[in-house]
């Protein structure tokens, strides 16, 4: 009787304990990361009998619980890199923020211009879409830059904030493991646990593995590197970036040594900002620097080689792109780098959307890393510099090892580096070179009045009015400036070709003198080491050798007639001394043309005399040459002078306003690059908010089927209540029968 | 399976999340009538209606450059037909200054009204446009471009540059014409320049003064045939005293006078050489006589026809006209002066005939030009409309159908949410 007694406790004490444990169900149906627990019933075996409760156990499916905490990493880290791309998205494709439209605006009042290029008001027009343009530039740079600084600060604050849950991770896996070891439950200790595992999933993104006896949970970033070992959290730290200190990294500090894992992390929302930067803000911020530069770089050619309103050959129309170049050493090199250090930008043409790592290596290697790309190039990537002619020469080096200096020629970079004490650089010294980071930020207007605007061509061409033929003056163009081959020598000397394969060297005749091949000295080379002399008069040329000046060579593309003269510079020559050019033909009745030198009309002096004439052949003559059309009588006349009062002259401008067409940036125009860049990042943007949504879908879908395992389902547990109110009424029915048994029993003795 | 209630509450927010987000994108499209917002919405069309728009600004300032070509080349038309009608003016005083009838004093008054018209066509071919700039002047805009050296000599001080001006993507019109080009037109005499005439070794017999002498190189002159015939080449003189002989070379060395000739004894009363060849005649400054070794001296004869307009004739027909007829002599002096004026003036009419077609040409072209950019625009319009236009019919088709899906969603979470075991205990 008292065992049926004592069995009906036990069933009233087990319905109280599942009583408990629903009311704690139903008490937590909305708290984040509860787990629903239920109560685990064995019966006992004789002679006791009756029924115990084992345990309360959380109802949780391990492998649910994992895909829960991955998918919302990868969701986070999908949806931290839509949100920012979206907004790069939107600053480079809104009109208001856009540089093409800035472009747009920009040669469309160059377009007035050249319809009439002597307004005033035009060119004050023109100056402000200028200024309006280069302003754009740093305004979209300016964007750009406090993403950056906005990424930083929040990689700053999720990396202590991932500090914090670690060691709280930590803290739990001791108290669990003392509870496990005691026998006691732990269940809400595990679920804070998993709550904070999460937590730190959606930051970084961890990898998970259970520890000691199933107790410990350990966490793992990157590529493996330990977060949380059992009671011990390693820390992460966000800093200034070496040698960038604006590209902001990441490193985990374990035992005292930090290793970088910004390349590593790629989960949660640190790991979404890190791709993003390296995916999106990185390239679309030297690809604006590049076109800037380039844009610069293009339009300043073609205005230097224009007339002002007032007749002065015009300077830079943007800020001359050349130096915006930087160069940072790392911190861990072994040899100081010399301040001296820089790059230069020489050749926009070839010039790539990237940043490059120069590092060195043993015996003289170095190699040269292309980010945007990944290219390496190594030392036999590169010819040896002709050290004798200054100037760009693609990919060409020059590297003293001994004394640590090298010059690096590449995508029209001039890169020059020199440790500071003179010595070798030490094997795996790093530099960084950012080429065109700098691009849009530093563009400037440069002009003050609208009157240094250069419409006009320098050159005055016109065809004798008593022309018998047809000739007539093409297309004229300016030599540029900047590509002219200096050659370092002293004294200066003169590179005259009579022929297409012939030429002598002379010395240059003093400032301001026209130089005439009829009364030149010929150069002095002395001799050469087998103690012959030198040959300067009648060389032969070869244009795969070029011209070789004291066993240095260059080779150049000439033209019959063009003198290379350090001294001679440009068309500024014609104002001095104006051209005629005089057709005729030779024995055999072709068509030639001589050059005059019109200094004394009535003493013309002959530059070169009866060149062969076809048409369509540009024709070169003093810094500039151009393009004859038609048939010449003998006898018709060429005359070149210096353009002054050339007001009304649109040639110039025209020829500006053509660059918007003209394919300068990696074969296309500036707008098309700028197109390719707004598509390249929608796409972007485009392809991370798909990932977003399908990760949004999978991390939905796996928190559905971890609270379908582990939720409160209130009518389960409305069901479970009269479950235990059933079998509590019933054990409580047991004991009231038992009572009325032992009452009828002792009603049967007692009378 | 099995599902918690914070799942089915979840779930139900979810949906109706989804359906207000649904809604509120349609909404976005509906209001702005853009398909495309954001270049994400759809990268490639977004690249491609960047390209469009930038098309489209580019037409918008070819039509802009093709107005401003349109004014300028209609007030170049203007004008030159004024310089045409003047110069008919002009013709009709010549015949009437030509006729036998007229004597001294109404010829005067024929050479006033002459002059008055000259200044007329001056004035016209010093027009400035609406900027300020002389129309013919090239590219000198702010040069008067025709100027009176105060003999009656008119000169043209602009240059030959022309103003090209944008209409399309590689269409470019001549939006100027150069004074040069539309009025100077009018062949003048031949002239005939010494340049490069070397320094004498030392003193020559009877002096050195190289020059040119008798001038007869008028319209029909037999150098001027030569000239026609052989081509208008510079000839060299070389005069080599040490043989008393001269040759003439052309540019290409060889003699025109299959040989050197001795130069010949002056002619008195002149006391120096001269030359003559197809009736170019050249003092050479020596006696041709004296022999000094050593001594060649070389000149290079250049000749050219400068050309000038209509003012110069107006000119020439004034100072006929001026010239007091006393006799025959002089009548015919005045009759071949006055017929010269009237060639030439057709001569210069022929030049403003021709600019006035080429402007017409240049017009027509301007013009169809502008209706190619038009198509283009309504083209490119068009097609940028596909690309970013809103398909009206289908978005509010699509937002009704959202709007009923929401409603059924937030009718349906009541519902559920209300459904619970406990409301049954």
């Amino acid at each position: 009787m008292s065992g049926s007694i004592s069995v009906a406790l036990q069933g009233l004490s087990a319905a109280m304990r599942g009583f408990e444990t629903t009311s704690n169900n139903i008490s937590n149906v909305n708290t984040p990361g509860y787990s629903r627990q239920e109560i685990i019933l064995s019966s006992r075996a004789a002679p006791e009998q009756g029924v115990q409760v084992v345990d309360v156990s959380r109802v949780v499916d391990t492998f649910a619980t994992q895909q829960h905490w991955s998918s919302s990493s990868a969701f986070k880290s999908t949806e931290a890199y839509a949100f920012f791309a979206g907004q790069v998205d939107d600053l480079l494709a809104n009109p208001a923020t856009s540089i093409s439209a800035a472009t747009d605006d920009f040669f469309s009042a160059l377009q007035t211009g050249v319809d009439d290029p002597s307004s005033i008001p035009n060119r004050e027009l023109i100056l402000a879409q200028s200024e309006a343009l280069a302003r754009r530039f740093s305004e979209v740079d300016r964007q750009l830059r406090s993403q950056n600084e906005t990424i930083n600060a929040k990689l700053q604050s999720a990396v202590s904030n991932v500090n914090e849950l670690a060691g709280q991770v930590a803290g739990l896996n001791d108290l669990i493991r003392l509870a496990d070891a005691r026998g006691e439950s732990a269940n809400e200790l595990k679920d804070q646990r998993d709550q904070l595992i999460m937590q730190v999933s959606e930051q970084v993104g961890a990898t998970i593995q259970t520890g000691t006896g199933n107790s410990d949970i350990n966490l793992y970033v990157g590529n493996g590197q330990p977060l949380v070992i059992g009671g011990n959290a390693s820390t992460l730290v966000a800093r200034q970036g070496d040698p960038d200190i604006n590209d902001m990294e990441v490193y985990i500090s374990i035992n005292n040594s930090e290793v970088s894992v910004s390349e590593q992390i790629r989960e949660g929302e640190v790991g979404g900002m890190l791709q993003f930067k390296d995916d999106v803000l990185l390239p679309t911020w030297n690809e604006l620097g590049r076109l800037a530069i380039v844009f610069a770089d293009t339009i300043n050619q073609q205005h230097s080689n224009g007339l002002d309103l007032d007749g002065n050959l015009a300077g830079n129309l943007f800020t001359d792109p050349a130096y915006v170049g930087d160069v940072r050493a790392f911190s861990t090199n072994s040899t100081e780098i010399s301040g001296g250090s820089n790059v230069i930008i020489e050749d926009t043409s070839l010039l790539q959307a990237s940043d490059y790592v120069v590092k060195f290596g043993a015996d003289g290697a170095f190699f040269v890393t292309r980010s945007s790309d990944g290219t390496v190039f190594t030392k036999d990537d590169f010819a040896v510099r002709n050290a004798a002619l200054s100037g760009y020469q693609d990919a060409t080096a020059e590297y003293d090892v001994a004394n640590g200096e090298i010059r690096l020629n590449i995508d029209g970079l001039d890169i020059r580096l020199s440790s500071q004490q003179g010595n070798a650089f030490g094997e795996n010294d790093k530099v960084q070179i950012q080429p065109v980071r700098a691009g849009a930020e530093l563009i400037h207007m440069e002009l003050k009045s609208g009157r240094e605007l250069a419409f006009a061509s320098p050159v005055r061409a016109e065809a004798a009015e008593d022309n018998g033929g047809t000739i007539a003056i093409g297309d004229i163009r300016i030599n540029d400036r900047s590509q002219r081959i200096d050659v370092n020598i002293v004294p200066p000397a003169v590179v005259y070709f009579t022929d297409a394969n012939t030429y002598s060297i002379y010395q240059a005749p003093a400032a301001g003198v026209a130089f005439d091949p009829t009364t030149a000295t010929a150069y002095d080379f002395g001799d050469d080491a087998n103690g012959n002399t030198i040959v300067s008069i009648g060389r032969s040329y070869d244009t795969d050798v070029g011209i070789d000046i004291a066993g240095t060579t260059a080779a150049l593309n000439l033209i019959p007639g063009l003198i290379t003269d350090p001294n001679e510079d440009s068309v500024l020559d014609l104002k001095d001394r104006p051209m005629q050019l005089v057709f005729g033909t030779d024995g055999s009745g072709n068509d030639t043309y001589s050059v005059f030198d019109m200094t004394d009309p009535s003493n013309p002096l002959a530059v070169s005399v009866n060149n062969p004439y076809s048409e369509g052949a540009p024709i070169q003559l003093q810094g500039f040459e151009f393009v004859p059309e038609g048939k010449p009588q003998p006898g018709d006349k060429l005359n070149f002078g210096y353009n002054t009062d050339a007001v009304s002259d649109n040639r110039n401008a025209l020829k500006l306003s053509n660059r918007q067409q003209e394919r300068l940036v990696d074969g296309g125009s500036y707008q098309d690059n700028y197109g390719r860049l707004v598509e390249r990042i929608g796409t972007k943007a485009s392809v991370a908010n798909i990932n977003m949504e399908a990760n949004l879908t999978i991390m939905v879908s796996a928190e559905s089927i971890r609270n379908g395992v582990s939720g409160v389902n209130l009518d389960e547990e409305a069901a479970n209540l009269i479950k235990f109110q059933q079998q509590y009424q019933a054990a409580s029915q047991v004991i009231n029968t038992a009572r009325e048994l032992f009452q009828t029993l002792l009603n049967s003795t007692g009378g | 399976m099995r599902i918690s209630s914070l799942q089915i509450f979840n779930n139900g927010i979810n949906n109706i999340q989804n359906g207000q987000t649904q809604l509120a994108k349609l909404q976005e499209q509906i209001s702005t009538g853009k398909n495309l917002n954001r270049p994400s919405d759809d990268p490639v069309a977004a690249a491609q209606i960047l390209k469009f728009r930038r098309e489209l600004a580019a037409n918008e300032t070819y039509s802009d450059n093709a107005d401003v070509s349109k004014r300028r080349l209609e007030l170049e038309e203007i004008t030159i037909q004024q310089v045409k009608d003047a110069g008919d003016r002009l013709k009709e005083l010549a015949i009437r200054g030509s006729n036998s009838t007229m004597n001294n004093q109404d010829r005067g008054a024929i050479a006033t009204e002459a002059e008055q018209v000259q200044q007329f066509i001056l004035g016209l071919m010093n027009t400035k446009d609406a900027q300020g700039e002389y129309l013919f002047a090239g590219a000198k805009g702010q040069t008067e471009p025709f100027v009176n050296d105060g003999q009656g000599n008119f000169s043209y001080q602009g240059d030959n540059e022309v103003r090209l001006i944008q209409t399309g993507p590689a269409a470019y019109v001549q939006s100027t014409d150069s004074g040069r080009a539309v009025f100077q037109t009018v062949p003048g005499d031949m002239e005939i320049a010494l340049l490069n005439t070397s320094a004498a070794i030392g003193p020559l017999p009877g002096g050195f003064a190289i020059a040119m002498t008798a001038a007869a190189l008028g319209e029909n002159s037999e150098f001027q045939q030569y000239i026609e015939e052989n081509g208008k080449q510079d000839l060299t003189l070389s005069l080599d005293l040490a043989t008393s002989q001269y040759d003439l070379l052309d540019p290409n060395g060889a003699s025109v006078l299959g040989g050197a000739v001795a130069i010949p004894a002056p002619v008195a009363p002149a006391t120096t050489s001269v030359i003559e060849f197809n009736g170019l005649e050249i003092d050479t400054g020596v006696d041709g006589t004296a022999v000094v070794p050593g001594e060649v001296i070389t000149t290079t004869i250049r000749p050219s026809q400068p050309r000038h307009s209509i003012l110069t004739t107006a000119e020439k027909l004034i100072t006929a006209l001026q010239a007091p007829v006393t006799d025959t002599a002089s009548r015919e002096a005045m009759m071949a002066g006055v017929a010269e004026a009237m060639t030439e003036i057709d001569v210069a009419q022929a030049g403003h005939r021709s600019a006035q077609t080429e402007l017409g040409g240049r017009m027509v072209s301007l013009q169809s030009q502008v209706a190619v950019n038009e198509d283009f625009s309504i083209f490119t319009q068009s097609a940028l409309s596909v690309l970013e236009d809103l398909d009206y019919a289908s978005a509010i088709a699509k937002f009704s159908f959202q709007e009923v899906a929401l409603q059924a969603a937030q009718q349906t979470f009541s519902r559920v949410n209300n459904m619970t075991l406990f409301n049954y205990l």
